[in-house]
């Protein structure tokens, strides 16, 4: 401690004698137990001591004086560091509500009760709209403290079965998250730190609420038709306005029934095997609609509310804009950290939060559990294009992966036959056959990493792509034949050599393709500057053009052996001199491979022909910079051979005319005209095959501006922008 | 202790296990104190100095100072006197707290690595930054960057970020990292400039819920592309080897000549 600090300390030190709120009155204060074997202790005096002995300048510090431990202390009462400063005023949860900061009921005017309670339940839907968000459930969910001490609440039913159902729902999403792991960044979420989470009776929670929201139904039912009301027995009201009655109830009924069908949406989906999926759409369709309902609701609650406004209208956390009661900030928290000031996310936004979880659900619902592994891969790539949160990823991951196979139900043995082979082989030695084991591994794996958020799972692809390839190699030591020892192969070495061989070309495939994915993601997660964008896309042209090289092969080698045992063959196939007609995704990569390879060579262009386009950095150049970027692909050697020496070698001589011959986006825009009759019944192949035309149109006309105005015209500027495609950008030539 | 250092500061450590770069359960996804109005570890928007530093660029919100950059003087941190500048230039642009053990732990420990800005007597600008051992890698660290507003624009920001590089390359630094928002332009600009990379995307690192890049520069290695430093006219592959990275060094010779540039 430094003399420069100790006033700070003085201050520190001084403050940590009173209790929190009070002002310093010269009364010692009641001491304030830390524990069950601590109290607190004012160390004033051996602080000035020490202080004293220190010279200007002079630092005491631990071992442990570390970059984490320094940025974890705080400063206590600083406003910004600590958050029991948000003028909660209390100590613990019991005093608060000795306190009346929640009371039971909210108010004896029947009114303003319900008023209240649909203020508690819109700000738990904020609250847990934010814990989704990446926000501590203590500091959200669990800063209701309704939800802290349920059983205060069982005298009022309505509160009661709500708070019982919210907790049920957190759990429930909760264990999901946890279970599927694919929460690495996002760690924060699955931390309870000993919130009660759980409890008696709460598998009763659906009865609970059931048997409110008939009451609440009859209620209303009986508002609507006063005349019917002596024939339904007297019915006694909701509240106390009866021409606020009917919006009441309905306000309330919405909110019930969007967490009863919420509730009904995550049974469903946790039924094994997916056998809930299609009974859980129905349920997110009741779910969607309430939402509906509830977002209604928000005119009436309005107009019609009177407690405590919440400072700014637009990110009020409540329908009708008040504060809610019962919520407290920083309180009796039992987190390893001091807790953080976070703002709970508004209303309206938290509406639009689960409407889009809802939405995701029902795509992962609306999957038909493809046997096929490149179908799979497919959907979870298109799925993860809307950005879905850690929620609806659990789930999928869930439903993909479960019990060490694909949906539950299909052995990763079947699967990767299925992939490789294209038929599957049930015989047991091929099952436990050692390659079989670790690809099936390998396939889990990537699946799960497929699930995660797109910064985590580039980084975690990169790194997978050494693990493929050693499988890789073994399989091709494995698949090679010795010459000598040719006459002595006995038959089952031969087998096992050809499978090898076989698997060998998916196994080199796969690798490809997840290189290929590691590459455009870098272009989603804008991890490319503008001086980069040629060494990228020439790197993923020669990724591309690897992966397409290893499906062909892979097609051939199975019909081939098709061929060999008569069998019939899933894609078409000609007999005899004619070609074997590939499959669209096949065709699309091709497409894929030429919009690459133009744009490199068109960058490779400029660069070469126009010395404003790119600008030197000071402290490196563009050999560090390509080593950064490829670091993992190289060292997983895929491909082979490739460098930075290759790259210049290869680009340093490209000009206008080289590439105004080729004509790749020309021969693009050939390949997706005809996929369109391929792709007719598939809406999202069709956009994709749109946004591809777009780049092919756009990058070729481009091209024919800068040929006829002359690249070395100073007027002209060249930028690239991926308005068509998120991962294959269009020139846009523009005159300064 | 599971305490989450903050996003800005904690991804970079000659620290043990708990101080990965790669997030691991403990790192948390920003700051315990930061609150929504958090940006990062530099506020300033340094726009492209495209003309004499002297020229007074038009703000929407502020009178910005005329100031010629030789007007402009860059001093090592010194001692407990800059303290308080740093602090406050740091307190005064950021609205993430840092307590005074975090200024203390940098200051203290790599004083040749802060510099401060000054323009008649008056401390415009700061840098703060470490360097360490970290996973076999000598690396150095930028944590705090600071140009209060009227001073920006004017390559303030650049000079004294170079500098901290210049001292990080002389020391054997092998590489320099920091973490800046995904929405802070002018950083990304800034260090793009310098021959940063965007490493990785973090994703929701703030807790207002902005990602981060991880920025990282590659320090060329001279001993093994001694062509490199030439323009690419020159490139000349038969002399260029592979890269090695294990097997690293700096010396100043090219270094100053890099520099230069």
């Amino acid at each position: 401690m430094s003399r420069g600090g100790r006033n700070q300390i003085e201050r520190s030190s001084r403050y940590a004698r009173f209790e929190r709120g009070m002002e310093s009155n010269g009364i010692p204060p009641s001491p304030i137990s830390s524990g069950e074997q601590s109290v607190w202790v004012d160390v004033s005096p051996l602080l000035e001591a020490a202080g004293n002995e220190l010279k200007e300048g002079e630092l005491i510090h631990g071992e442990n004086f570390s970059l984490f431990a320094a940025m974890s202390a705080l400063e206590i009462m600083d406003p910004k560091m600590d958050a029991g400063m948000e003028k909660f005023g209390y100590r613990s949860v019991e005093e608060a509500i000795e306190n009346g900061a929640a009371p039971i009921p909210f108010s004896t005017d029947k009114t303003t009760d319900i008023q209240c309670i649909i203020d508690v339940m819109d700000h738990l839907l904020s609250c847990e709209a934010a814990w989704h968000k990446g926000y501590p459930l203590a500091q959200t969910v669990f800063s209701c403290i309704y939800l802290l001490r349920l059983e205060r609440t069982s005298s009022h039913a309505l509160l009661h079965s709500y708070c019982r159902m919210i907790r049920t729902t957190c759990n429930s999403v909760l264990s999901v998250v946890s279970d599927a792991r694919t929460h690495e960044e996002e760690d924060l979420f699955i931390m309870a730190f000993g919130l009660p989470l759980k409890g008696e009776g709460d598998k009763k929670c659906l009865s609970m609420l059931s048997a409110v929201e008939e009451t609440i139904a009859r209620q209303l039912r009986a508002c609507k038709n006063p005349t019917k009301k002596k024939v339904l027995g007297d019915m006694e009201p909701l509240q106390s306005n009866p021409d606020l009655e009917e919006g009441y109830c309905k306000a309330l009924l919405s909110r019930i029934r969007f967490r009863k069908y919420y509730y009904h949406v995550l049974m469903c989906m946790r039924k094994a095997q997916g056998r809930g999926l299609e009974l859980a759409r129905k349920h997110i369709a009741s779910c969607l609609a309430e939402l509906a309902s509830i977002y209604g609701s928000s005119e009436f609650l309005m107009a019609n509310a009177h407690g405590i406004r919440q400072a700014v209208i637009e990110d009020r956390t409540t329908a009708s804009g008040c504060q809610p009661i019962g919520f407290h900030t920083g309180l009796d928290n039992v987190a390893p950290t001091p807790p953080r000031a976070i703002k709970i996310i508004s209303w309206k936004k938290a509406l639009e939060y689960f409407e889009k979880l809802l939405q995701d659900l029902d795509i992962i619902c609306s999957f038909r559990l493809d046997p096929l592994l490149e179908d799979v891969l497919q959907f979870v790539v298109q799925f993860q294009k809307s950005q879905p949160d850690l929620v609806a990823r659990a789930h999928l991951q869930l439903l993909l992966v479960q019990d060490g196979k694909l949906y539950g139900r299909d052995p990763l043995s079947d699967v990767i036959s299925r992939a490789a082979l294209s038929q599957v082989i049930k015989d047991q030695s091929f099952q436990k056959n050692e390659f079989i084991i670790q690809l099936g591994q390998l396939v889990i794996n990537l699946l799960k990493i497929l699930c995660t958020n797109a910064a985590w799972q580039r980084r975690k692809l990169g790194k997978i792509l050494q693990d493929w390839g050693a499988t890789a190699a073994q399989l091709q030591l494995s698949s090679k034949r010795e010459v000598d020892n040719v006459l002595n192969i006995r038959v089952e070495e031969e087998e096992s050599m050809k499978l090898s061989k076989h698997l060998l070309c998916w196994t080199e495939e796969q690798t490809y393709w997840i290189a290929g994915r590691f590459l455009m993601l870098g272009f989603e997660l804008e991890l490319y500057s503008p001086s980069e964008y040629c060494m990228v896309y020439w790197y993923l042209y020669i990724v591309m053009f690897k992966l397409l090289e290893k499906a062909q092969l892979r097609i051939v080698q199975t019909n081939d052996s098709s061929k060999k045992k008569g069998k019939k063959k899933r894609d078409p196939l000609k007999d005899g001199a004619k070609e074997i007609q590939y499959p669209s995704h096949i065709l699309l990569l091709q497409c894929y491979i030429n919009l690459s390879e133009g744009l490199a060579m068109m960058l490779a262009a400029l660069s070469n022909e126009n010395s404003n386009f790119e600008k030197p950095s000071i402290f490196n150049t563009e050999q560090e910079r390509f080593i950064q970027h490829f670091e993992l692909l190289q060292k997983a050697h895929v491909p082979e051979g490739v460098s930075y020496i290759m790259f210049k070698d290869l680009m340093n001589h490209v000009n206008f005319s080289t590439i105004m011959r080729y004509n790749y986006f020309g021969a693009a825009q050939l390949i997706a005209r005809d996929l369109k009759g391929r792709f007719s019944g598939d809406p999202e192949k069709m956009s994709e095959l749109r946004r591809v035309e777009q780049v092919a149109e756009h990058n070729k006309i481009a091209l024919n501006v800068i040929c006829q105005a002359g690249i070395k015209d100073p007027s002209l500027k060249v930028s690239f922008e991926f308005t068509h495609h998120a991962c294959f950008a269009i020139a846009v030539v523009k005159r300064s | 202790m599971s305490v989450e250092p903050s996003s800005r500061l904690g991804a970079c450590s000659n620290e043990p296990a708990t101080m990965a770069s790669e997030p691991t359960s403990s790192h948390g996804s920003s700051s315990p104190w930061s609150n929504e109005q958090e940006h990062g570890a530099i506020t300033m928007v340094d726009e492209p100095n495209l003309g004499p530093a002297s020229r007074v660029v038009a703000s929407h919100d502020q009178t910005l100072i005329q100031a010629s950059s030789s007007e402009v003087q860059y001093v090592s941190y010194q001692g407990e006197h800059h303290l308080p500048l740093v602090m406050s230039l740091v307190d005064q642009e950021l609205s993430e707290p840092y307590s005074i053990f975090t200024y203390r732990y940098f200051v203290y420990l790599w004083p040749q690595l802060c510099f401060l800005a000054f323009h008649k007597g008056t401390c415009v600008g700061t840098v703060v930054c470490k360097m360490g051992e970290h996973r076999n890698t000598f690396r150095g660290y930028i944590a705090m960057l600071v140009v209060i507003k009227p001073y920006r624009g004017k390559g303030i920001a650049t000079e004294l970020v170079t500098r901290s590089i210049q001292v990080m390359m002389e020391s054997g630094c092998e590489e320099v990292t920091l973490e800046a928002e995904v929405t802070n332009k002018g950083a990304l600009a800034l260090y793009g400039r310098l021959g940063f990379i965007r490493a990785k995307r973090l994703f929701r690192y703030y807790l207002n819920g902005v990602d981060a890049f991880r920025l990282k520069l590659l320090f060329p290695s001279p001993q093994l592309n001694p062509m490199l430093f030439q323009n690419k006219d020159n490139y000349d592959m038969n002399m260029v080897q592979e890269s090695d990275r294990e097997s690293r060094c700096h010396h100043g010779g090219c270094c100053e000549h890099h520099y230069g540039t």
